[in-house]
């Protein structure tokens, strides 16, 4: 109330302890890449597995890759890029205030995530049919060696995967319906900018993913 | 040797990995150079008639430091260009593992393949480049944080003994498997 010029420049949406808009902004921004930062360590971790045991049985990880379906891992690997086209491109529309193509480029990016799901959850059931299932309760016949090892890491890779893009999807909903409502803007982009990182994280984690599973033998 | 190898083989691969970060701004800018976007902006420029280096300035001209209010985002080309690059070299790692090169070449191409697309994602997509400072180091840093991790558990594990013969002979896992003796702790279960 002491002096209306500074809420005249301070929008609703900007928080009480912060001074001003930009530094909201690059506060969220930095989170968000602190989020990433502890994201990357966390996939580490399983990215050490495959490694360790990689080194440890080579012929069964030579064995493993080839179980895979290389075709359903490159279409989807086309699909994934395809959606990070999307994303980026939606936050650029929404910047430029141009809503409607913004909410059109989220809806395509939702879509590419569900066919990227749709493609990952036909491989699952081939795997189950033919009893690959992980650790202990792998009865398939095509790996030879420590097959339970390599597809308990092939599923908790893609498995924890799959969560990031089922969570992601979710995210995008919700961010599609707060910038029709407008409580996402040009402005206050945050929430778009954020939930397009963490969309491109996916992507990231994938990037090495495919390769190191389908690829690699 | 082979020990010493395996390790030098992992710290060489990361750190080209780490240091690809660290100089994300120079390599980037290398990268969309061979990826066709300055020949798009010269030819588009040229079209034009505009000074080249205007059209897609975003990346062609050293951008200033931004505080967090600069709000202009690149241009739709850039992005194409971006994704078209990582099209083609989604299809080169494709092709590179229809070669049939030795595992360690073909997890080496794969790495290096694996970087250049997780570089441009990250330099574009996610507007690491021209973003502010900071967003760099924290990703840097989780990086290291990641090559450490990697490199001393490898540096354990390929340099562990594995049980020992009656002369208190030790092997290393890499000697027991080529003498075809896999010390029961690592070797494949049986059935019951």
């Amino acid at each position: 109330m002491s002096d209306t010029s500074t809420s005249a420049q301070r929008p609703a949406w900007v928080a009480s302890f912060f001074e001003s808009a930009t530094q909201q902004r690059s506060a969220a921004n930095l989170g968000m890449w602190l989020f990433i930062g502890q994201e990357i360590l966390f996939f580490s971790g399983l990215f050490m597995a495959y490694i360790a045991y990689r080194w440890l049985y080579p012929d069964t990880w030579l064995s493993g890759a080839d179980a895979l379906n290389k075709t359903m891992g490159t279409a989807n690997t086309v699909v994934l890029l395809t959606s990070s086209l999307t994303m980026v491109l939606a936050i650029r529309e929404l910047q430029v205030d141009r809503i409607r193509a913004s909410i059109r480029y989220i809806v395509a990016t939702v879509v590419l995530g569900v066919v990227f799901l749709g493609v990952k959850s036909v491989e699952y059931a081939h795997k189950f049919e033919e009893g690959i299932l992980p650790g202990l309760h792998y009865s398939g016949e095509s790996v030879e060696g420590m097959a339970g090892l390599f597809f308990g890491i092939y599923f908790a890779l893609t498995g924890l995967h799959a969560l990031h893009v089922i969570i992601g999807l979710g995210l995008l909903v919700w961010l599609a319906r707060r910038i029709h409502l407008g409580l996402v803007t040009s402005e206050n982009d945050s929430l778009a900018e954020n939930i397009g990182l963490y969309w491109h994280l996916v992507d990231l984690v994938w990037i090495f993913l495919f390769p190191m599973l389908y690829l690699v033998r | 040797m082979d020990v010493v190898l395996n390790i030098l083989v992992m710290f060489g691969l990361f750190s080209v990995g780490l240091s690809f970060l660290v100089l994300l701004p120079v390599v980037g800018k290398i990268l969309v150079a061979v990826f066709s976007t300055v020949l798009v902006e010269r030819a588009v420029s040229r079209w034009r008639g505009v000074k080249s280096g205007t059209v897609m300035g975003a990346h062609v001209v050293p951008e200033p430091v931004v505080d967090g209010d600069v709000h202009e985002p690149p241009s739709v080309r850039v992005y194409v260009s971006v994704y078209l690059s990582l099209l083609v070299l989604t299809v080169v790692t494709v092709g590179v593992s229809e070669l049939g090169l030795l595992m360690r070449e073909a997890v080496f191409w794969a790495v290096v393949v694996a970087s250049l697309k997780a570089g441009l994602v990250i330099a574009w997509f996610m507007h690491l480049k021209g973003g502010p400072p900071m967003n760099r180091l924290v990703l840097s840093t989780s990086v290291f944080f990641m090559v450490i991790f990697f490199t001393l558990t490898m540096a354990d594990l390929s340099t562990r003994t594995m049980g020992g013969d009656e002369e208190g002979q030790w092997a290393t896992i890499d000697e027991a498997r080529d003498a075809g003796d896999v010390p029961s702790g690592w070797s494949t279960p049986t059935a019951p």
